[in-house]
C-alpha cells in the first residue's frame, strides 16, 4: 500500500459512495415494503438480480439498444413486484408474519432457480454506460461507471423522497404506514397504496442492479447477499425509517470499504456483521428507529 | 404492606398524578376511585411497573419497587389482573393457571426433557396449586376447556385464579367489574372478600361506586391527579369534598 | 416478598375435588415413552425383517435430515419463531467434529460432543442478542449468520479445505468396532434420533413448553406473572440448535466428507421445507417430512436449478394453501371430508 493519504481518502470516499448507493437502494426498498405492510421481503435482492441480468442478457449478449433493454428490465421488475405483492398481502391476508416471511424466502429461491435456468449460474456484466477508461484524481483511480451509480442512485432516492413527501399518493403511503385502519376509514385505497410501495421498491432495486452490474457483475444467486445487506442497513437505521436506511447503508459500505482497503477482502463481511450485532445489542431500535418498535405483537406461526 | 409516597407523574408538562401518598395495610381491600381523568389508571400502571413515576416512590414491605420493570414487580410478589382479561387463548384454563404458579417450577430443560422425578414432582405441584385456585374461584368444572371458549366473565375468574396461583402477597385489580352485570358484580365482590380472607392484600381501582363502597375497607379518592379524600366507605360517603367533586363531574355517582 | 409453595397451597383452602394422583404431565410422559418405544421397536425390526439393502442408506439420511428439522420444529412449534441458522449449525456440527477428529485425532463420539459445545456457545450468543427483539429479527439475524458461516467455511482453507471440503473423516467407533456399514450406522443413528424425538416431545408437554406456547401470545402478561420470557426463548433456541449440530456431526462421520454445500443456505431452506411438509407444530411430522424430502431428493430433485424452483414454489403453495403445514392440512381436510360424508 502506498502512503498517499489524500488519494487513499478519495478512493475510500468514492468506493463508500458507490457501494453505499447500491446498499441504499436495496435498504430503502426494504424499508418501503416494511413500512407499508410489516413484511420483511427476503426476495428484495431478486429485483437487483433481475434488473442486472435482463440488461446483461438483452444489451450485453443480444445487442439490443441499451434503452430498450432497460425498459424491458423495468417491466420485468414491475411484474415481479406485483406478483410478490399478491403473494405476500392479497393471498396471505390472514397469515402470520413468519408465514409471509417463508413465502418471500420461497419466492427468492424459486426466482434464483428460474434465473439460473433461463440464463446460467455464471457471472454476467455488460459494457459501462460511458466507457471503461478510468480517470485519475490525485492518483486515485475512478471509473466513470462509479459516477453513474452515484448519480443515478442519488437522483432515484431524491425522486422517491420527493414523491413520498409531496404527492397525494406518497402522502397516502405514509398514512397507510402509520395506521392502516385509519387510512381505510378516510377513504385511502389501501390495496393500491401497498401495490405502489412494492412497485416503487422493485423499481429502485432494479435501477440499482442495472447501474451497478457493469462494475460489480451479477449472477443468478447474487440477490440473497444483497438483500441481507439491505436488511442490515435498514435494521441499523431503524426498521421502516427511510432516512435511517440511507444512513445505515452508507455506514455498512464505509466499514466494508475500510475492511477491504486495510485487510483481505475475503473477510470483509465480518466487521460489518459485528457492528450490526453491537448496534442491535445496545440500540435495539436502530440508530434512528421509532420507539415501540421492539414490543412483541401477536406473531404466531401456527395460528391463523 | 404497600407504601406510596409523594408519587407524581407528568406527561409532557401535564400532571396526571401529583404528590399522591397513601398506605395499604396488610389484608385489607383498598379501593381507589375518582372521576374519569383523575389519574387512577396512571397510578395503577406505575405500581404495576408499566409506567415509571416522574418522582416519588412505591415501596412494599420496605423494599423500593417503583421504576422496576413489570416482570421484576411481578417477581417481587405483586400480582395483577387486567381491565380486559388477558388470558392465553390457545392454552387451556388449567394451563393458564399453572403459568401463574410457574415461579414454583424450578426445573430446567434437561430434567423436563428426560422426565426426571424432579420435573414430574414440580408439574404435579403446579397442577395441584392450579386445581385448588380453580376450585377457589369456582371454575373447577371447565379447567380442560380452551380459555378463549369461556365467556368474558369467566375469563376474569381465570385471570384471578392465575394471579392467586403466583403466591403474591398483593393483588392489583384494574376495574375488575368493567363489563359485568349486577349479578356478576355481586358475585365478584363476594370472591374479592374471600380473596382477602386468604390473607391477600387487595388494591383495586374502579369507578363503580356502589360496588366499591360495599366491598372496600378503605377508599382513596383522586381528583385531577391529586389526593382528595381517604377513609372508610362511610366517611367518604359523607365527605363534602367528594360530593362536590362528583357533583361537578358527569360521572355515574 | 412472596409466599412459599406450601403457603400457596394452604391459602387456597382444601381443594373441592380430590387432587389427582398422577398429573397430566405424568400421563403425557408415559404416552411419549410408549409411542417412542414402539416406534423404536418397529425401526429395529425393519432390518431383521427386510434384511440389509440400499434402503437402509436412505433411512439413515432420513434420520440425519429429521434431526435438524426436529430442532426447528421445537423452536417454531412452541415459540412461533423462525430461524434460518439450522443449516449453519448443521455445518458447525459437521465441520467441528470433522476437524476435531481428523486433525486432533479425538475419537468421533467425543468430538461430536465437543462440537456441540461450540454450537451451544454460538447459539447462546446469537440468541441473547436477537431474541429480545421482535420475531422477524431472529429470521434476519440467523440468515446473516448462515451466510457468514458459509463464507468462513469457504475462506478458512487451512482449516476446512475451502471449496474442496474435507475428506477422510473417520467413522464413529464404539469400543473396538468402527461403524462403517449402513446397518451399523442405522442401528446407532435411529435410536439416537428417536431418543431425541422423545426428549423433544417431553419438552413440549412440560412447563417449559407451556411457557413457550404462552410467549407467542404476549410477553407483557408473562412478565406480570414473574416469568422472564427471553430466558425461555434463548433456551429453546440453543436446544433447537443442538439438534442441528448433532445431525451435522453424525452426518460427517457417516458420509466421511463435508463440503461447504453441507451447511449452505439452501440446506437451511430445505429444512424449512421439511418442516412445512410435516407441519410446523408437530414433532412427529418432522420425521414424515424428512422421509418425504429424502425421497424427493433421491428420485426427483437431482438438478440444482430445478430443485430450487420446486422448493421455492412448493414453500409458497404449502404456505398459501395449508399455513400449518402440508401434513396437518391434509389431515384436517380429510377429517372435514369424512365428517361431511358421515353427517
Amino acid at each position: 500500500m502506498t502512503s498517499n493519504i489524500p488519494a487513499d481518502l478519495i478512493q475510500i470516499v468514492m468506493t463508500t459512495l458507490t457501494v453505499g448507493c447500491m446498499y441504499a437502494l436495496v435498504a430503502v426498498g426494504v424499508a418501503l415494503i416494511y413500512s407499508a405492510t410489516g413484511v420483511i421481503n427476503f426476495a428484495q435482492g431478486e429485483f437487483v438480480m433481475l434488473g442486472g441480468m435482463t440488461v446483461a442478457s438483452l444489451y450485453g449478449q443480444h445487442d439490443w439498444p441499451l434503452a430498450a433493454a432497460i425498459a424491458v428490465a423495468l417491466v420485468v421488475a414491475l411484474i415481479y413486484s406485483a406478483v410478490l405483492m399478491l403473494l405476500t398481502t392479497a393471498f396471505a391476508a390472514r397469515m402470520s408474519l413468519i408465514g409471509v416471511l417463508i413465502i418471500t424466502i420461497g419466492a427468492s429461491i424459486a426466482t434464483q432457480g428460474v434465473a439460473a435456468w433461463i440464463w446460467d449460474s455464471d457471472t454476467h456484466r455488460f459494457a459501462p454506460f460511458s466507457g471503461d477508461e478510468p480517470f485519475r484524481i490525485l492518483d486515485a483511480t475512478i471509473t466513470p461507471q462509479a459516477l453513474w451509480i452515484i448519480g443515478i442512485g442519488g437522483v432515484s432516492i431524491m425522486l422517491l423522497l420527493w414523491f413520498i413527501r409531496s404527492t397525494m399518493m406518497g402522502k397516502a403511503m405514509r398514512a397507510c404506514a402509520l395506521d392502516r385502519a385509519a387510512a381505510t376509514m378516510v377513504g385511502i385505497p389501501v390495496r393500491w397504496t401497498i401495490l405502489m410501495s412494492f412497485v416503487l421498491s422493485g423499481m429502485l432495486c432494479a435501477v440499482g442492479g442495472i447501474v451497478t452490474t457493469p462494475l460489480t457483475t451479477i449472477d443468478a444467486n447474487g440477490g440473497m447477499l444483497l438483500a441481507i445487506k439491505g436488511f442490515s442497513a435498514a435494521m441499523l437505521g431503524g426498521m421502516g425509517n427511510i432516512g435511517g436506511a440511507l444512513l445505515g447503508a452508507l455506514l455498512i459500505a464505509f466499514v466494508e470499504t475500510l475492511a477491504v482497503t486495510f485487510s483481505s477482502s475475503a473477510f470483509k463481511e465480518l466487521p460489518t456483521f459485528t457492528i450490526i450485532i453491537l448496534v442491535l445489542l445496545f440500540m435495539p431500535r436502530g440508530l434512528l428507529g421509532r420507539r415501540g418498535e421492539t414490543g412483541l405483537h401477536h406473531e404466531d406461526l401456527t395460528q391463523r | 404492606m404497600l407504601w406510596v409516597t409523594e408519587l407524581s407523574k407528568s406527561f409532557g408538562g401535564l400532571n396526571a398524578l401529583k404528590d399522591v401518598s397513601f398506605e395499604v395495610a396488610p389484608s385489607e381491600i383498598k379501593a381507589v376511585i375518582g372521576p374519569n381523568g383523575a389519574g387512577k389508571t396512571t397510578l395503577f400502571n406505575i405500581i404495576a411497573g408499566t409506567l415509571r413515576p416522574t418522582s416519588g416512590s412505591v415501596a412494599m414491605d420496605g423494599t423500593e419497587i417503583s421504576g422496576k420493570t413489570a416482570a421484576a414487580i411481578g417477581m417481587a410478589g405483586i400480582a395483577r389482573t387486567f381491565q380486559q382479561p388477558q388470558v392465553f387463548t390457545s392454552l387451556t384454563v388449567m394451563e393458564n393457571v399453572m403459568l401463574g404458579a410457574n415461579r414454583f417450577h424450578k426445573c430446567g430443560t434437561l430434567s423436563s426433557g428426560l422426565g426426571l422425578g424432579a420435573a414430574r414432582r414440580a408439574e404435579k405441584d403446579l397442577h395441584e396449586i392450579a386445581e385448588k385456585w380453580l376450585a377457589f374461584v369456582g371454575l373447577d368444572d371447565v379447567f380442560q376447556r380452551q380459555a378463549c371458549e369461556l365467556p368474558l366473565g369467566q375469563q376474569k375468574y381465570v385471570e384471578i385464579a392465575r394471579a392467586m396461583a403466583t403466591g403474591s402477597r398483593v393483588l392489583l385489580m384494574d376495574e375488575p367489574a368493567a363489563g359485568l352485570d349486577d349479578t356478576e358484580t355481586g358475585e365478584l365482590g363476594e370472591l374479592i372478600t374471600r380473596i382477602r380472607g386468604t390473607g391477600m392484600t387487595v388494591l383495586l381501582i374502579d369507578h363503580h361506586i356502589d360496588f366499591v363502597m360495599s366491598l372496600a375497607d378503605s377508599v382513596l379518592v383522586l381528583n385531577f391527579g391529586q389526593w382528595l379524600a381517604e377513609g372508610t366507605p362511610d366517611e367518604i360517603r359523607n365527605s363534602q369534598a367528594v360530593i362536590d367533586a362528583y357533583l361537578g363531574s358527569t360521572e355515574d355517582a | 416478598m412472596k409466599t412459599s409453595l406450601s403457603d400457596n397451597l394452604a391459602a387456597a383452602g382444601p381443594a373441592s375435588a380430590a387432587s389427582s394422583a398422577s398429573s397430566p404431565f405424568n400421563r403425557e410422559l408415559r404416552r411419549h415413552t410408549l409411542s417412542a418405544g414402539a416406534f423404536l421397536a418397529v425401526m429395529l425390526l425393519v432390518p431383521a425383517v427386510f434384511g440389509t439393502g440400499y434402503y437402509l442408506n436412505t433411512l439413515n439420511f432420513v434420520a440425519l435430515l429429521a434431526l435438524p428439522t426436529l430442532g426447528l420444529s421445537l423452536l417454531s412449534g412452541l415459540s412461533g419463531q423462525l430461524a434460518i441458522s439450522h443449516g449453519a449449525f448443521f455445518a458447525l456440527g459437521a465441520y467441528g467434529s470433522a476437524i476435531l477428529s481428523t486433525n486432533l485425532g479425538i475419537t468421533p463420539l467425543l468430538s461430536t460432543v465437543l462440537a456441540q459445545v461450540i454450537v451451544v456457545l454460538i447459539a447462546a450468543a446469537i440468541g441473547s442478542v436477537v431474541l429480545r427483539l421482535r420475531s422477524h429479527y431472529l429470521a434476519i439475524a440467523t440468515l446473516s449468520f448462515a451466510i457468514i458461516v458459509e463464507l468462513l467455511i469457504e475462506e478458512a482453507r487451512s482449516l476446512t479445505g475451502g471449496m474442496q471440503g474435507m475428506l477422510g473423516i473417520p467413522p464413529i467407533d464404539v469400543g473396538f468396532m468402527e461403524l462403517t456399514s449402513d446397518l451399523e450406522i442405522y442401528l446407532l443413528y435411529w435410536p439416537i434420533t428417536i431418543v431425541m424425538l422423545w426428549f423433544a416431545l417431553n419438552i413440549s408437554s412440560s412447563g417449559v413448553g407451556r411457557v413457550l406456547r404462552a410467549v407467542r401470545e404476549g410477553e407483557p402478561v408473562l412478565g406480570s406473572l414473574g416469568i422472564h420470557a427471553p430466558r425461555y426463548k434463548i433456551g429453546i433456541y440453543i436446544l433447537s440448535s443442538i439438534y442441528a449440530g448433532v445431525g451435522g456431526s453424525l452426518y460427517a462421520h457417516f458420509v466421511g466428507f463435508v463440503t461447504p454445500a453441507t451447511g449452505s443456505i439452501m440446506f437451511a431452506i430445505e429444512i424449512i421445507m421439511v418442516l412445512a411438509l410435516g407441519g410446523f407444530d408437530r414433532l412427529w411430522g418432522a420425521l414424515v417430512g424428512a422421509a418425504l424430502m429424502t425421497l424427493l431428493n433421491e428420485y426427483a430433485l437431482g438438478f440444482a436449478d430445478f430443485k430450487r424452483i420446486i422448493l421455492g414454489v412448493g414453500l409458497i403453495v404449502i404456505m398459501l394453501v395449508f399455513p400449518r403445514g402440508l401434513l396437518p392440512g391434509l389431515i384436517d381436510t380429510a377429517r372435514h371430508w369424512f365428517a361431511r360424508r358421515a353427517g
